[in-house]
């Protein structure tokens, strides 16, 4: 005969019952979460190093964290709570257990009042049953090692990542903080794109030049020289600002004079014809040259011009005049100019202003109106067109001056010449940009690309 | 703890009791296990049993063995077109007085007052003497002019029959068809078995057979069967297979819906139910799972749905639908 049984059958019945639906609730949450914990910190590392590179504050990060081990918590918590038990639980606890309908059907009977000598004798035995199931190994507790590890040192890395790998911003950071940071990143943004004052340019230059001249042209790249032209452009471009103005006026002791630019320009011709360097190195340093050159020229004519102003008399007070009426008069929807250099070939500048901006300044510049339109009127444009009307007169006019006449006429209205309008930014890049040097690898192709083979 | 030990020791008993029968029908019954089993059970239910298969496979000798080892009184009817419902139930005959007292008519039982009817093919006779046992399978009483007879307990039909598509052969109604506990398929006996069959049944001497239980014991055992109690979830679940099969029912399957007219009666759930006792008892249990009702699903239902002219034309099997129902019904 079996040993007394403890209890009622049908409690014993119920309370293992209960037993084994906390502990397969207890592996059901455990397997989920730590089937979820893993990717949750894996979430959460990837906030912190997006927050890192995006320079978010770490906050956000543990604020991540925290909220997916809450998470996590809660559906443990809901997971595991005690549950009413009920007849789809007891289907399952009783095929895990391998019970043949025994747990269902007693379950079921557990619950009634309606009593025989049957029943009783079914909850009897099915809890003697139960007694014998181990649960513990039905419902073993979860293994998850490496979803444990991996969640840790995820977890780990979270708040490293948070807490202290330096990002843009610190985890602690403050919006004032933040603030001033990306105050101090705009000043030397601005201060990274603010131009190089002609000196610095020349000293750098003349480093380039010093190393041609030793000898060690593999210490120059095209690069290299190709930045100090562009430097040279965006001092051009800047120059008709006040910022300059002031700075030229503070630096004026150091500014260098047109022979100083024009002894570079030798210096770069010549370092151009060395052989050493790479051809396009060559070519950039021919081009600097030339720009030297271009701008030693400018200088001294600009040096000239207070007296070209006081010996021409009426032709030039004229031309001062009309130079001034297109931010005096505003009628027109253009205005003309020409400024003469007083050397050589003679330099002319048409500048016509487009007319929306007739109202503004005429200023200096292709196509005129400076005033608020940057791409209008800008020196290095301005430069480039001057270059290429030196060269011009230069080669058509040796010493006749004739269109220069002409254009006087025109100008006081009389001219037979006619002239026709081109737009402004046309007009600019048509006529001040040159065109791109062609790599030294390419020549060939190109040369025999236009020519059809025999 | 009485009355515990008394259900145990009833479980035993009628364990040891059916695990007898069938022992003593399977020393002459080779290669149907299944079938023996699931025929004790209709008899322990107090039902009846179909047996359907060719001729040949041992149905007749089943039955024979049957009565042999439950010390029953057994006889035997051949169906055939010309049986008339008289020849089984019997009738009144003309008897004459002793002493010349004149004439009276005196009842002469025909072969279905016995404890086990063997109706052997039962499909060749006409309708109209098929339905001559409807009375007595349902009611366990026989009417003749204005008298019912009651039939000795325990009562059981073992009925054959050959494959409806065989020439001359009537289907039964699907009234008597319902009153059939179990319809079971006998199939043809396996290779070994064939081996069994033929070592047992062409030598010298016969296999003899030891009588297990008498007509008590049997109804014992009905009463034994059905003190077994069922848990509701359990029993929702026959009756959501028995309901299963109707073509409207919301437990219905595709095939229900396509091929199927009517569906199993209540009588059919009970069948199910009852058979499901006699399953846990025999499994030594006290109590029915949803197994036991699937275990005595397929010959509880399959000759009570009807099949309409689509399922007729594509010949569908009502053990298809059943197995399909089984498949789809949640335990």
């Amino acid at each position: 005969m079996a040993p007394e049984l403890p209890g009622a059958p049908e409690q014993l019945v119920r309370a293992e019952l209960n037993r084994a639906d906390r502990l397969r609730r207890a592996t059901s949450a455990d397997r989920r979460l730590w089937r979820a914990a893993p990717i949750a910190a894996a979430a959460c590392a990837a906030v912190a190093a997006m927050g890192r590179v995006a320079g978010w504050p770490g906050a956000i990060a543990l604020a991540f964290l925290l909220l997916a081990i809450l998470s996590l918590a809660l559906f443990v918590l809901v997971s595991r709570r005690d549950r009413a038990l009920s007849d789809q639980i007891a289907v399952e606890l009783d095929h895990t257990a391998a019970l043949e309908g025994e747990l269902r059907s007693a379950y079921y009977f557990a619950g009634h009042e309606t009593r025989d000598a049957w029943v009783d004798y079914h909850l009897v035995r099915a809890a003697r049953r139960l007694e014998g199931v181990d649960w513990r190994a039905l419902y073993p507790a979860v293994r998850a090692g490496r979803a444990q590890a991996a969640t840790a040192i995820l977890a780990i890395a979270t708040l490293a990542l948070a807490l202290f790998v330096p990002g843009r911003a610190g985890v602690f950071a403050s919006a004032p903080k933040t603030t001033s940071a990306k105050v101090e990143r705009g000043r030397g943004a601005a201060a990274e794109a603010s131009p190089l004052t002609i000196a610095e340019i020349l000293a750098k230059l003349d480093q380039l030049l010093v190393s041609a001249e030793a000898g060690k042209g593999q210490a120059i790249s095209a690069s290299d020289v190709r930045g100090l032209l562009e430097q040279l452009d965006k001092l051009k471009a800047a120059e008709n600002a006040e910022a300059l103005k002031r700075k030229d006026a503070a630096k004026q002791s150091k500014a260098p004079t047109a022979a100083d630019l024009k002894a570079f320009a030798e210096r770069a011709k010549k370092a151009a014809e060395n052989d050493q360097l790479s051809p396009e190195v060559r070519d950039s340093l021919a081009d600097m040259s030339e720009k030297l050159k271009e701008e030693a020229q400018a200088q001294a004519a600009g040096d000239k011009d207070p007296k070209d102003a006081s010996s021409q008399g009426d032709t030039e007070s004229t031309e001062t005049a009309q130079a001034q009426s297109g931010s005096s008069n505003k009628q027109d929807g253009g205005a003309q100019s020409v400024k003469e250099a007083a050397g050589g070939g003679g330099i002319g500048v048409v500048m016509m202003t487009g007319d929306a901006s007739s109202s503004k300044e005429a200023g200096l510049g292709v196509g005129g109106a400076a005033g608020d339109n940057p791409k209008n009127g800008q020196m290095a444009n301005l430069g480039a067109a001057l270059r290429k009307e030196t060269v011009e007169a230069a080669q058509e006019n040796e010493g006749e001056k004739t269109v220069t006449g002409e254009r006087r006429q025109t100008e006081r209205g009389s001219a037979t010449a006619t002239y026709s309008h081109t737009a402004p930014a046309d007009a600019a890049r048509g006529r001040s940009a040159a065109p791109p040097t062609v790599p030294e690898a390419r020549r060939q192709a190109l040369r025999s690309y236009f020519i059809r083979k025999q | 703890m009485t009355t515990i030990t008394a259900v145990n020791e009833s479980i035993e008993q009628f364990r040891e009791r059916f695990t007898g029968i069938t022992r003593e029908v399977g020393r002459r019954i080779v290669g149907h296990e299944e079938i023996v089993g699931l025929t004790v059970t209709g008899l322990l239910a107090g039902g009846h049993v179909l047996l359907e298969g060719i001729p040949g496979v041992g149905k007749t000798s089943l039955v024979h063995t049957l009565a042999d080892v439950m010390h029953l009184t057994f006889s035997r009817i051949q169906f055939t077109p010309d049986l008339m419902p008289a020849d089984i139930v019997g009738t009144n005959i003309v008897q004459e007085r002793p002493q010349g007292g004149g004439t009276f008519f005196e009842f002469q039982p025909g072969p279905i007052f016995a404890n086990v009817v063997l109706a052997d093919e039962i499909n060749r006779a006409t309708p109209k003497t098929q339905s001559a046992l409807l009375e007595a399978m349902q009611d366990m009483s026989v009417s003749v002019g204005k008298t019912t007879h009651r039939l000795e307990q325990p009562f059981f039909v073992l009925a054959t029959q050959n494959p409806l598509e065989m020439e001359g052969t009537y289907p039964l109604p699907e009234a008597q068809l319902d009153r059939f506990f179990f319809k079971l398929k006998v199939l043809y006996p396996r290779e070994e078995s064939m081996h069994e069959i033929l070592d047992r049944t062409t030598g010298i001497t016969e296999t003899p057979v030891q009588r297990i239980v008498d007509g008590k014991d049997i109804l014992e055992m009905r009463q034994i069967a059905r003190a077994v109690p069922i848990a509701k979830p359990v029993q929702s679940y026959a009756i959501r297979l028995t309901l299963g099969t109707h073509p409207d029912s919301p437990h219905n399957t595709a095939m229900v819906k396509r091929y199927v007219r009517y569906g199993a009666s209540p009588r059919a759930a009970q069948t199910l139910v009852i058979a499901a006792k006699i399953h846990a008892l025999n499994r030594g249990n006290a109590f029915v799972s949803a197994d036991d009702v699937r275990a005595v699903a397929l010959p509880a239902l399959r000759h009570r749905i009807l099949l309409n002219f689509e399922g007729e034309a594509d010949e569908i099997s009502t053990d298809t639908i059943v197995n399909e129902l089984l498949g789809a019904v949640a335990p």
